[in-house]
């Protein structure tokens, strides 16, 4: 026996328990995109974060008056729903326009039969000028000398450069818009432990368990770490053809699910939020249903049945072995010795199994990538090592 | 003859509003969350999911809330008013709005990042625009905002434009509407007979932080100091001061600022200022029920009896009151029919404070319950003419 022999079991055995966290953290994933999806967080969150962006409380709160600019107005799906994405160039176009519209104004003359009518004023100058004018006319406060200041690097009142203008307004917008990707995605990280805690829960996933049964279980060991080879070896193609974007659920199941095709790398946001909510929702119960599917073929370790915790702890509930068949094999006894013990109530028991669903859960929101990026670490350290023997039936 | 019109509505979104504006109505125990509680119920698929939720359960109660919190959440006033329009349709496409913009900026100390009064006011004009002549929107004034010949300036080029027709105030948000810094607005307002608004009942919004931030003097000198009844109304704040259950409560606290008495002072000084007191002091009251409500005793004064002192007074003859949300209540009808036949009948205005009228029913259904109980020709009066001499002069 020398030294890699010794160790693959151990390392069989992280690959197999990588290869559930990844496969359930695509669950995971697709679930947090569901909600995401069902309570429209992306375009709140966006708009939250122009609010922000854009407050000005002496004057205005110009993120208000952008969303009701026809270029932003436009893309709302149904009239009340907010854009998921926006442009940097209609960013900058929205914003110049709503500044210079404070400069105009609209006054109605009434007409013989009591019917009013508008007449526009302020339009005979340039947009430019119209910036530049409602800028001035603002109460002083931070924000406007913001817009001043913006004003003096382009050309100043006399000769602003709206281009220019516009171009800085769209650094602006892009550098805030990275900061609060970033924010969003921390946000999500909340997300994501508490609907890790709702799968490790819903499917009774206790990482111990599943550490004990894959270690005792060779053959359940064997035929994961040879689902791992496959999973890393479609995640390493994928990898460098998405480059660096984010993976999308659809692909996410595709590195998992072999039955599946090509994953679809053009479904981002854009194509998301042109589609419509109810195909939306059934494509995320079918991926989800898809997991499921897979986790119920690979036999994983895991799910609620009479024969495992907690069911099995309640007397009038749970059901136990009735002696262990003589005619097993010693590595099958070993195992049903191990459920049988388990399946019987303890405080040690319970501990362990509320400790296993914590650590679960933790697993479970560190996020799909993280556990394909180790799954494809650890199955190529397994890969340097001596190959183990032909398996002898 | 002139059209009908809806003499009290808002179109306002959640947006005008502060972040923190949930404490209204959360257990003081909550109201750090309330944001957080704002972004979550702004979702439309949160709402979605209690409003199954409420349907399972038979919550009616609940279910228009959401009612009132799906309208108020829509992304645009345009979206809202279109709503309310859609509940007149059968009195023509000519009927009026006069829709209410209310200056919440001022609503607590905490900081918020919500659509302002001018962002409200600047929505509000397009809105105008789409409409010209069936949305007659007011400004929403507020003198912690600005004061003085800064205010009149301010309104009165919205005014002059036509783009805004009169002056909406809500004094339960903080402040006496005898206040000095209103003094030359008022002036302007008499001069001009332009319109004034003000809510006049013991519900509705009220502003949320503590009563020592907004009560800040026992004897406010106001705009008219040596008027008959400021000894009455120090005498109030006086109890007001002294009471526990107003000075840890500014939903009871905050009726210092709204009392119709408050008004005394003002029309003494601007005896023709067009002002109406809104709601008609509140349904309990024009039952003449509930005492308890009244502040545990500090303040037993019946409003809308007071409303109704005012509108008797010769001296004034600018004064009306309106029923918005009142008339939700069947039972207020015998009383309302009686005083729109009185002498006091031709200032007595239609209005229904669409939407914050969703909590109790659709607007549809208030529409026709008023027009069944009045019958056509008093909603007519209140509604047609008594609302076109409001908005428009004699």
């Amino acid at each position: 026996m020398n030294g890699t022999a010794f160790l693959n079991p151990y390392l069989d055995t992280i690959i197999a328990l990588v290869l559930i966290y990844a496969l359930l953290s695509v669950l995971v994933s697709i679930l947090l995109e569901a909600w995401n999806n069902m309570v429209k967080e992306r375009g709140v969150y966006l708009q939250r974060a122009l609010f922000r962006m854009l407050d000005d409380p002496l004057n205005h709160n110009f993120g208000y008056l952008i969303y009701h600019h026809p270029m932003i107005n436009g893309m709302r799906r149904d009239g009340n729903s907010l854009p998921h994405y926006l442009a940097p160039e209609i960013f900058s176009n929205a914003l110049v326009d709503v500044v210079a519209e404070l400069a105009t104004k609209v006054s109605y003359e009434e007409r013989a039969d009591g019917s009013f009518t508008a007449v526009r004023n302020g339009y005979d100058v340039s947009v430019g000028g119209r910036f530049v004018k409602a800028v001035h006319q603002l109460r002083d406060s931070e924000f406007k000398r913001l817009l001043e200041n913006m004003v003096d690097r382009h050309g100043g009142h006399e000769n602003l450069n709206i281009d220019q203008l516009k171009a800085e307004l769209q650094r602006w917008f892009s550098d805030h818009m990275d900061r609060t990707t970033g924010i969003y995605k921390q946000d999500q990280r909340s997300k994501l432990r508490l609907i890790g805690l709702a799968v490790a829960l819903g499917l009774n996933v206790d990482s111990f368990h599943m550490v004990k049964v894959i270690y005792l279980d060779k053959d359940l060991r064997d035929r994961m770490v040879e689902q791992a080879e496959q999973v890393s070896d479609r995640y390493a193609e994928q990898r460098y053809l998405i480059a660096d974007t984010a993976l999308s659920t659809d692909q996410l199941l595709a590195l998992v699910d072999m039955d599946l095709s090509a994953p679809n790398t053009d479904l981002d946001m854009r194509a998301v939020a042109a589609d419509s909510l109810s195909k939306l929702d059934k494509n995320f119960a079918r991926q989800a249903d898809r997991v499921l599917s897979l986790v119920r073929s690979w036999q994983m370790p895991m799910g609620w049945s009479p024969t495992v915790p907690p069911i099995s702890w309640w007397p009038s509930k749970g059901r136990y072995l009735e002696g262990i068949p003589q005619e097993f094999s010693l590595a099958e006894q070993e195992v049903l010795q191990y459920y049988d013990l388990r399946s019987k109530f303890s405080i040690w028991g319970v501990f362990k199994w509320g400790v296993g669903i914590l650590a679960t859960t933790l697993a479970l929101s560190w996020g799909a990538p993280f556990w394909f990026e180790t799954l494809n670490k650890v199955v190529n350290i397994r890969r340097s090592g001596v190959k183990p023997a032909p398996k002898n039936d | 003859m002139a059209p009908v019109t809806n003499a009290h509505s808002h179109v306002f979104t959640g947006q005008c509003a502060p972040e923190f504006f949930l404490r209204t109505g959360l257990p003081k125990a909550l109201d750090p969350y309330a944001p957080r509680l704002n972004a979550f119920i702004s979702k439309p698929g949160i709402r979605a999911i209690v409003r199954q939720w409420a349907k399972l359960k038979g919550d009616g109660n609940l279910l228009r809330f959401l009612q009132f919190a799906d309208m108020g959440l829509h992304e645009t006033q345009e979206r809202i008013f279109q709503e309310m329009r859609k509940a007149y349709s059968a009195f023509g496409p000519e009927v009026r709005f006069i829709a209410l913009t209310l200056n919440m900026d001022h609503m607590g100390p905490w900081h918020s990042r919500h659509g302002r009064i001018a962002d409200q006011l600047a929505e509000v004009e397009r809105l105008r625009m789409h409409y010209p002549d069936v949305f007659f929107p007011f400004v929403g004034v507020d003198p912690r905002h600005m004061g003085g010949q800064e205010l009149v300036d301010w309104v009165r080029e919205k005014v002059e434009r036509r783009a805004f027709f009169g002056i909406k105030i809500y004094p339960a948000l903080g402040f006496f509407p005898f206040d000095k810094r209103l003094d030359a607005l008022y002036a302007w307002a008499e001069d001009n007979q332009v319109p004034i608004m003000t809510h006049c009942t013991r519900h509705g919004v009220y502003y949320l932080g503590r009563m020592a931030d907004v009560l800040l003097d026992l004897w406010p000198e106001g705009l008219n100091p040596s008027a008959t009844d400021m000894p009455a109304i120090h005498a109030r704040i006086s109890r007001f001061r002294q009471a526990k259950l107003t000075w840890n409560n500014t939903q009871y606290g905050c009726n210092i600022f709204t009392h119709p008495q408050n008004y005394r002072p003002i029309l003494e000084k601007y005896p023709r200022l067009k002002i109406c007191l809104a709601h008609f002091g509140g349904d309990d009251e024009l039952l003449e029920k509930d005492q308890r409500i009244h502040n545990g005793g500090i303040d037993t004064d019946n409003w809308s009896m007071e409303v109704l002192r005012l509108l008797e007074d010769e001296r004034w003859p600018n004064v009306y009151t309106d029923i918005s949300y009142t008339l939700y209540n069947p039972r207020v009808y015998e009383i309302l029919r009686t005083h729109i036949d009185g002498p006091e009948g031709n200032r007595i205005l239609f209005g229904s404070d669409f939407y914050m009228t969703l909590k109790e029913d659709r607007e549809e259904n208030l529409l026709q319950r008023c027009v069944e109980s009045l019958n056509m020709d008093r909603f007519k009066k209140i509604a047609k003419q008594n609302t076109d001499t409001y908005l428009f002069g004699p």
